[in-house]
């Protein structure tokens, strides 16, 4: 609650750059999800908990090895994740590629449960972390408005991550192989593609973005086991935007939902603020905005699986 | 008859059973008695406002007492005795619950930790007269009321506990089990977290039934007060305030947690701030949203501080300086901040340089590095059951706590029941800990420490920079901290 | 069935009467609290085991429930008898907004939905001085009647166990009628149930609508157990987290067996509130179990531990040879 009674166009202005950090998060978050559900169908309710493992790994690594670069930790932690989304695919979700939407998303409320009862354990004497920023503490400061380093690098990073990955699901044997599966499965498999290949290849990229997120946003909050779980719900919505199977989308949509969330705080409906993303998804999912992205065939896909 | 028609009767039926069943309440003359606390409620402490001199210590009317815990004698093989539940001949059963796993584990588990090993500790120097105290566990995450709950009641019915202590009551998930606590009567000796008037505003706030040693609301507020009046003082002196600070040296800012706790306490340090003169001005008070906001608004809430003419900060919780000190770096907003019970990790861990120079209290429970006999002992003795464990706000309360109920227990002798325990709880005089501040309590008044010592943060360490202040002390003009008055 | 009635009465009056007799009322306490928790899952077993609509908000509900009881009580002066049934009413109006948005939403966007929305009512409406009361805990006192004084967990007990039985009959009741054959027609293919002249909206709004009393009654139930209804401490009482406890002993218990929640209810208040609570490490440990417990179900009996206990029912009785005709 700020006390500026009226409208000021320099905290909107404030807000409005904090939300597109904040919504960098989000989109990040998103491009996991949304890479993830392509690749196997799964709607992974454990991404935030994954992010969260990954990030206190990030903190174990920064206590106990004083002298290793900051960087180079959250290099290490981003690898972490990518390993945790691989192994999860391998161990859990390879065999369930039939199964149904419901067993699909409990299987991932369990890995959930089990990173985060793992977490709750191993770091039970940090149930409160706070991990270091990777970047300079001072601030860009842009006339009278500023965004931390951190939070700049944030939008940056994610902007590049989110670029790379386009690029390489239109270019890359991957992406096609990615595009192909999602579409068409049977026909996919057919075709020659190596299905567990890709999909694990996916999950290990969706955790990666996870942990990226996590290691990203936590120096700036409190680093618990239930962290990540606002953010990943927000990733979600992001993901939603581009109807699970549109990058760009997600992409964009993380950082539109963040904005707007962030800049109705500094108007006169800021109760809006935090009800915001499900208005959102309201709107989103109610004016079936997944027309608008998925091709007739990934459509299809999508309603046998819904 | 076909089942359908069975099951069609049978849902029939039932469903005229329902209606009769709400439709008979609503004909009920009698009206559910709202459930009447059977306990006296005592008159809410008065806010002592910063003017009235709180009791010094040390001024009381009995002679104060000096507790080094060791050995009590006075049972003597005395056969009859009366007691509680809870107390045999030989044994006291007391109960304690806390967070082991979650977000709070890392308050619960120190605060386990230190209450255990005072336990072990006092067994092994003979018990309290010749009673062994046997300390029962009871796990319940932090936010589940119903854990909670059946934590007291299984510490209260199946172990029949005589007292339960040290156990985190700030939360507003911990109501149901106090309820039932305080219907028990079981008393509740806090050494580390409790209930007053100046937190929860719900139900039996203060009750005969519990205690929580800690510096009271208006003397700390009074303390952080007279500190930050010092700290921009030096500043301005060695020039190291924002520019067009000069003029108005003494306009400050604060910010805290949008909670009701938080906004007493920012409103009672503008009060006394007003007091101290014509120039002392509190330009931007920032309720902070919840632990969300302190992620994405921080830059806002300090910009806005910054924007109103502030020269200085006082955070009226942990979270609200660490974030708020982070936030105004990054925008080189360099002033002095003083806040409320900042001593923990959320600093140190990698708050940064940005945390440099803040100051902060210990809440009047102590510090390691006093040399004390107290101390001495305490660092014995959780060296020689948990070598690996640090000191900090949760193990130091807690500590207090069990020293206050050793030394009311132990005087009680052979007959220990719970109203003689409280009764000597809340009418300490001059109660020297060796650990922490003296404490002073009466029955309206269960917080009883009137003093505090002020830490700073300087390079991920804590420092102690002064003695015990109170509201009549001033501080310091020289600190011995890296950091001084201001960053290095 | 007639020849197992006897049986079914005499275990139903067991479950009555030992607790309060041979336990302590600590153990009442627990076991009504599981009986609540079970009720809880029903909601869940309506919603998701009948008719295939994936909620993810039952604390949501249950949380409604819980508040409006006890403001019914305590600021409004009803009694108990009628504040908690108006309570399970009260909850149905959110239900059914949740469920006509849900007629137009598909399996993974309705169970986002619900996530999103549970995350927007813990932060926005179970903050609000009018909702919770301006001290943000609400008194739920409990019930005399004649004698009796529900303040006792046993007398609570034997209250909860009556309730939850009728509401469990009426459900089994009901999980044989022509209404929930409709419903399972709805879960297993929704195009075809359309197809076959199913009004499909009808159904799943009536399980929303169903649920959403069964939550709220739950709820209301829970309120009172409790004695005094907090919005929590740092975090929401009836958020996410509670939300998806539910959902999980509920799927671990068999989602499609109105006695799946009971079991799984009793294995996470029994076993994970109650006997682990007195260790340090116990429930770190037990819910990474528990979450490997759920993995390792879903791999190879999605049906829900009930399912495995279903079997060794059956086994028992009946011989060897049918056991194979049996499990098909």
């Amino acid at each position: 609650m700020m006390l500026a009674a009226t409208f000021s166009g320099k905290l909107f202005a404030q807000d409005l750059l904090n939300g597109v950090s904040l919504g960098a998060v989000f989109a990040l978050l998103g491009l996991g999800v949304v890479l993830i559900y392509k690749s196997s169908g799964v709607l992974n309710f454990a991404h935030g908990s994954m992010a969260m493992f990954s990030t206190y790994v990030y903190f174990q690594l920064t206590q106990s090895f004083h002298g290793m670069p900051v960087v180079v930790a959250a290099a290490i932690a981003v690898g972490i994740g990518a390993v945790i989304g691989a192994a999860s695919y391998l161990g859990v979700f390879r065999r369930m590629q039939d199964a149904g939407l419901l067993a699909k998303v409990i299987a991932s409320l369990a890995v959930a449960g089990v990173l985060q009862g793992g977490a709750a354990f191993l770091w039970r004497n940090a149930s409160q972390a706070r991990v270091p920023q990777q970047f300079p503490e001072s601030s860009l400061r842009i006339g009278g408005v500023g965004l931390g380093w951190q939070e700049v690098g944030t939008i940056a990073i994610t902007v590049f991550a989110g670029l790379a990955l386009i690029m390489i699901l239109r270019r890359t044997t991957f992406g096609i192989a990615l595009r192909a599966t999602a579409q068409n499965r049977t026909a996919a498999r057919l075709l020659g593609v190596r299905e567990t290949r890709v999909a694990t290849t996916s999950w290990a990229i969706g955790g990666a973005l996870a942990a990226l997120a996590g290691v990203l946003v936590i120096p700036l909050a409190v680093l618990t086991v239930y962290s990540m779980i606002g953010y990943m719900v927000r990733g979600f919505v992001a993901a939603v935007v581009g109807g699970f199977v549109s990058l760009p989308a997600a992409l964009a949509g993380g950082f539109v939902l963040g904005a707007a969330q962030e800049s109705l705080k500094a108007t006169p409906v800021e109760q809006l603020s935090s009800v915001f993303a499900g208005l959102a998804i309201a709107v989103l999912l109610l004016t079936r905005v997944e027309r608008f992205f998925a091709l007739d065939q990934e459509l299809r896909a999508l309603q046998e699986l819904g | 008859m076909t089942t359908s028609a069975r099951r069609f009767r049978f849902l029939a039926s039932a469903t005229v059973l329902c209606f009769a069943l709400s439709s008979c309440a609503l004909f009920q003359r009698e009206r559910v008695a709202i459930r009447s606390s059977s306990l006296e409620t005592l008159p809410p402490t008065p806010l002592t406002a910063g003017g009235t001199t709180p009791a010094s210590p040390g001024a009381t009317s009995g002679p104060s007492v000096v507790f080094q815990p060791g050995t009590s004698h006075l049972l003597g093989g005395k056969p009859n005795y009366v007691s509680d539940d809870g107390v045999t001949a030989d044994t006291i059963r007391i109960g304690t619950i806390q967070p082991m796993d979650g977000p709070a584990a890392q308050l619960g588990r120190p605060l386990y930790r230190a209450t255990q090993a005072y336990v072990n500790d006092l067994n092994a120097r003979g018990g309290i007269n010749g009673r062994r105290v046997e300390l029962y566990l009871q796990t319940a995450c932090i936010n589940c009321e119903d854990e909670n709950k059946l934590a007291a009641k299984a510490l209260v019915e199946e172990k029949h506990v005589f007292a339960i202590v040290n156990t985190y009551m700030n939360t507003y998930a911990f109501s149901s089990a106090l309820t039932y606590l305080n219907s028990k009567r079981v008393p509740l000796i806090q050494g580390w977290s409790g209930v007053g008037p100046d937190n929860l505003t719900w139900g039996a706030q203060q009750t005969p039934w519990n205690v929580y040693y800690t510096i009271r609301n208006a003397d700390g507020v009074y303390v952080f007060a007279r500190w930050l009046q010092a700290a921009l003082t030096h500043w301005n002196a060695d020039g190291k305030l924002p520019s067009g600070c000069a003029q108005h040296p003494y306009q400050v800012g604060e910010v805290y947690l949008d909670s009701s706790q938080d906004q007493r306490r920012a409103d009672e340090f503008e009060r006394v701030w007003r007091s101290f003169g014509a120039g002392y001005k509190v330009t931007s008070k920032q309720a902070v949203a919840a632990e969300e906001e302190t992620v994405t608004r921080m830059d806002s809430y300090v910009s806005a501080m910054q924007d109103s003419g502030a020269c200085g900060a006082f955070s009226a919780s942990n979270i609200t300086m660490v974030f708020g000190m982070q936030a105004a770096k990054r925008q080189g907003w360099i002033v002095p901040w003083v806040a409320k019970s900042a001593w923990g990790r959320a600093a140190t861990d990698n708050c940064g340089s940005a945390c440099n120079g803040g100051f902060t209290d210990n809440n009047g429970w102590g510090w390691p590095q006093i040399e004390t006999p107290q101390m001495q002992q305490y660092h014995r003795v959780m060296a020689r059951y948990y070598p690996d464990s640090t000191d900090d706000a949760q193990t130091l309360g807690g500590w207090i706590g069990m020293m206050a109920f050793e030394y009311a227990a132990s005087r009680l002798g052979a007959d220990l029941k719970r109203e003689p325990l409280m009764k000597i709880l809340t009418g300490l005089n001059g109660f020297v800990t060796g650990i922490g501040a003296t404490i002073n309590s009466s029955r309206s008044d269960h917080l009883a420490m009137s003093q505090t010592m002020m830490l700073q943060i300087c390079g991920n360490r804590f420092y102690r920079v002064s003695n015990w202040l109170g509201a009549n002390t001033a501080p310091p003009s020289n600190i011995a901290s890296p950091c001084k008055w201001g960053e290095p | 069935m007639k020849n197992r009635l006897p049986v079914i009465l005499a275990l139903v009056g067991a479950g009555l009467v030992l607790p309060p007799l041979i336990l302590d009322s600590t153990w009442n306490a627990t076991l009504s609290l599981a009986l609540i928790y079970a009720l809880m899952g029903l909601s869940v077993v309506v919603l998701t085991g009948f008719v295939g609509q994936l909620s993810l908000m039952p604390a949501t509900f249950v949380g409604i429930g819980a508040y409006a009881s006890g403001r019914l009580v305590t600021n409004l002066a009803t009694p108990f008898w009628g504040a908690v049934p108006l309570a399970a009413a009260v909850v149905v109006p959110f239900a059914l907004v949740i469920g006509m948005i849900a007629l137009r939403l598909k399996g993974l966007y309705l169970a986002i939905m619900t996530l999103v929305f549970a995350n927007v009512v813990e932060q926005f409406l179970f903050t609000q001085d009018w909702f919770v009361g301006k001290q943000h805990v609400v008194d739920a006192p409990r019930p005399h009647l004649g004698g009796i004084d529900f303040a006792s967990d046993k007398s609570y007990y034997v209250l909860v166990y009556v309730a939850v039985a009728a509401v469990l009959l009426l459900t089994w009741n009901l999980s044989r009628s022509r209404t929930a054959r409709a419903c399972y027609a709805v879960r297993d293919n929704e195009d075809a149930a359309q197809a076959w002249g199913i009004n499909v909206a009808k159904y799943k709004l009536l399980a929303f609508a169903l649920s959403g009393l069964i939550a709220g009654f739950a709820g209301a139930l829970y309120g009172h157990w409790l004695e005094a209804v907090s919005t929590g401490g740092q975090r929401p009482l009836f958020g996410l987290e509670f939300s998806l406890t539910i959902v999980f002993f509920t799927i671990v218990g068999g989602v499609r067996s109105i006695w799946g929640p009971v079991l799984g209810a009793a294995v996470w208040v029994v076993l994970v509130k109650r006997l682990l609570a007195g260790s340090p490490d116990g429930v770190n440990i037990a819910i990474s179990i528990f979450g490997a417990v759920v993995l390792l179900t879903m791999l190879y009996r999605p049906a829900g531990l009930i399912a495995w206990i279903g079997d060794a029912w059956r086994r028992l009785r009946r011989p060897r040879a049918q056991v194979a005709a049996g499990e098909a």
